[in-house]
């Protein structure tokens, strides 16, 4: 598999990364070779071995279903660079 | 070196016993942190919160209070974990204000692993620098410069957790915390000269280290020693009910473990790893290194690990993709960098914002990341990857059936000159490929010192670090043979 020009920009769309040309270009350039490099794992014969998401070790123990108290308004809203009426301020994404 | 801090053992001692104050240990290290300010090992100095922290533990080992068992030990945190009273920038542009350290995102809880720290009374002299989210392996990678290597300044100092290393290396506190997802403590240790734990993975909470790639991420000690290794992987080590991937795991005795026999082990060396390329002189020494075991008792004993040669393209799918995932989170809406369009809604915002936040090494990886992940390639590249997982911890497996510990090079070179590899990320990722196996097999490993490479005419004398890895929550055994490679490296 080949990564082109446009399929970059399409994934850069995805990732909600604007690229300049000259970024664009390196990218691609970059990207190819790492692409051709990881495909010797697309060439192995690995249907019948299960995939691992996660290092196996001991189970994992869920802790007991009880509420926690979680973080205050006002510091959870202290570090945002916009807030507005106590809460993150973003551009308009609704419309009627 | 001359002036470096002493043992952090020994420091702690000291403090308890009220032979030396918590504030005049404070005050050299942060004069040190002055001296040695071109190294770039830091990224910001914790000048008056530290003194007001060994100020209060000096009063109350006055007042007769019992104290933790790092009492006034300066300990350098990689600036990728949260600290409440510090600013946590990841080395990214993204997580300031204005793109300088000194505006960085205030977290508003301290790392599990940091809060350990302070309630074992170590004193956190400051945040060490990084590749920008982790990301790469020379300390390079960061927005606000590269950390040098104090056996060589013209080379880097292994990444991603340089800053921490060189910390330690150059004498700035005896104890550091870095994190380990690919090899970034063990590469960074083994470049320096000092000793560098990745735990189990689990072992040591995760929660307040900014997730780079979560399956692999592991937190863990870089020292001077490896009894001062021990004392801080006891410290930081156990169960953290809310980190959902924390191991309920009673921790080790893992300073005593460094005294303990290691004769009658069974030491594997997997076959694969030398024929990856290694230089002659890191090949002599990884040589000695297992002559020592040897002369200590342990039986060496030749491996297969067949599969080491998917770890490389493995790794880099899995990691891409769950850092692709995890960095979503920077949008410059909750914290950090904002940059505002004039127009264009909230996808503008975010992509204005993470454009100018993210470096290029982020950036390629976020990319690579996001397409293993998209429509059509999800089965033929991540879901792959996930399958050669399963195989190379397997190889782990089987040879653990026939040894106790396997011992292996950290890296196949010393520690490379700045700029050299930064042209060519493929290569900077193949340096990668002796420590990639037991992150993806969630093994506990270290980097001890072994001899370094000999002096040649355009080269100084530069570390050298011996890798061990052991089976899951065996970090005891892994001490045990470092001790036994360092008492047998020092005359």
């Amino acid at each position: 598999m080949s990564l082109d020009r446009e399929t970059v920009a399409r994934v850069a769309r995805l990732a909600r990364i604007e690229l300049s040309d000259s970024e664009l270009e390196g990218l691609v350039r970059d990207l190819e070779r790492i692409v051709a490099y990881v495909d010797e794992i697309g060439a192995l014969p690995l249907e019948a071995v299960p995939p691992t998401a996660h290092a196996p070790g001991a189970t994992l123990p869920l802790r007991p279903d009880a509420p926690l108290p979680c973080l205050d308004r006002e510091v959870a809203l202290a570090e945002a660079p916009r807030q507005a009426e106590s809460a993150f301020a973003v551009p308009e994404f609704v419309t009627e | 070196m001359t002036g470096a801090a002493s043992s952090a053992s020994r420091i702690a001692a000291d403090v308890r016993g009220g032979r030396r104050s918590a504030v005049e240990i404070t005050r050299e290290a942060l004069a040190r942190c002055d001296r040695h300010a071109e190294l770039g090992a830091l990224l910001y100095v914790a000048r008056d919160t530290a003194l007001a922290a060994a100020s209060r533990l000096d009063a109350r080992r006055a007042a007769g209070e019992p104290l933790g068992t790092l009492a006034g030990v300066p300990v350098v945190v990689k600036d990728a974990l949260c600290t409440i009273d510090a600013p946590t920038t990841c080395a990214s542009r993204i997580l300031t204000r204005d793109g300088t350290p000194a505006t960085g995102w205030r977290p508003p809880y301290d790392a599990e692993a940091v809060a350990r720290l302070r309630a074992a009374d170590a004193i956190v002299l400051g945040k060490a620098n990084l590749d920008e989210f982790a990301m790469g392996s020379s300390t390079e990678h960061g927005a606000f410069g590269a950390t040098h290597n104090p056996a060589d300044p013209t080379r880097t100092a292994g990444g991603s957790s340089g800053g921490s290393a060189a910390a330690v290396a150059s004498g700035l506190a005896p104890l550091a915390l870095g994190s380990d997802t690919g090899g970034s403590i063990r590469q960074p240790a083994s470049f320096t000269g000092v000793v560098g734990i990745k735990p189990t993975y689990g072992r040591v909470s995760r929660r307040g280290l900014v997730a780079f790639a979560s399956s692999l991420d592991c937190v863990g000690p870089l020292a001077a020693t490896v009894e001062d290794a021990a004392l801080l992987l006891a410290v930081v080590a156990g169960h953290d009910p809310l980190d959902s991937t924390s191991l309920d795991a009673r921790a080790g005795d893992y300073v005593a473990a460094c005294g303990r026999e290691v004769a009658g082990l069974r030491v594997g060396v997997p076959r694969e790893y030398l024929e990856t390329g290694l230089e002659p002189e890191v090949e002599a020494s990884f040589r000695e290194g297992l002559a020592q075991l040897g002369r200590a008792g342990c039986e060496i004993v030749d491996v297969s690990l067949p599969s080491t040669r998917l770890a490389v393209a493995t790794y880099y799918v899995i990691a891409a993709a769950e850092a692709s995932s995890n960095l979503a989170r920077l949008d410059g809406v909750r914290f950090g960098l904002r940059v505002e369009p004039p127009a264009g809604g909230i996808a503008a915002l975010h992509a204005a914002t993470r454009s100018r936040g993210f470096g290029a090494e982020v950036k390629r990886r976020i990319l690579l990341g996001t397409w293993v992940l998209s429509a059509g390639y999800y089965d033929a590249y991540y879901l792959r990857a996930q399958r050669a997982r399963t195989l190379i911890r397997e190889d782990f497996v089987r040879a653990f059936a026939s040894v106790d510990a396997i011992a292996a090079p950290v890296s196949p070179v010393p520690a490379f000159r700045l700029g050299e590899r930064l042209d060519d990320p493929l290569s900077m990722y193949l340096a990668d490929a002796l420590t990639l196996p037991p992150s993806l097999a969630g093994l506990p490993a270290l980097s001890v010192p072994s001899r370094p490479t000999r002096p040649t005419g355009d080269r100084p004398a530069l570390p050298v670090g011996l890798q061990l890895v052991a089976p899951p929550l065996e970090e005891e055994r892994l001490l045990a043979l470092a001790a036994a490679v360092e008492r047998a490296a020092t005359p």
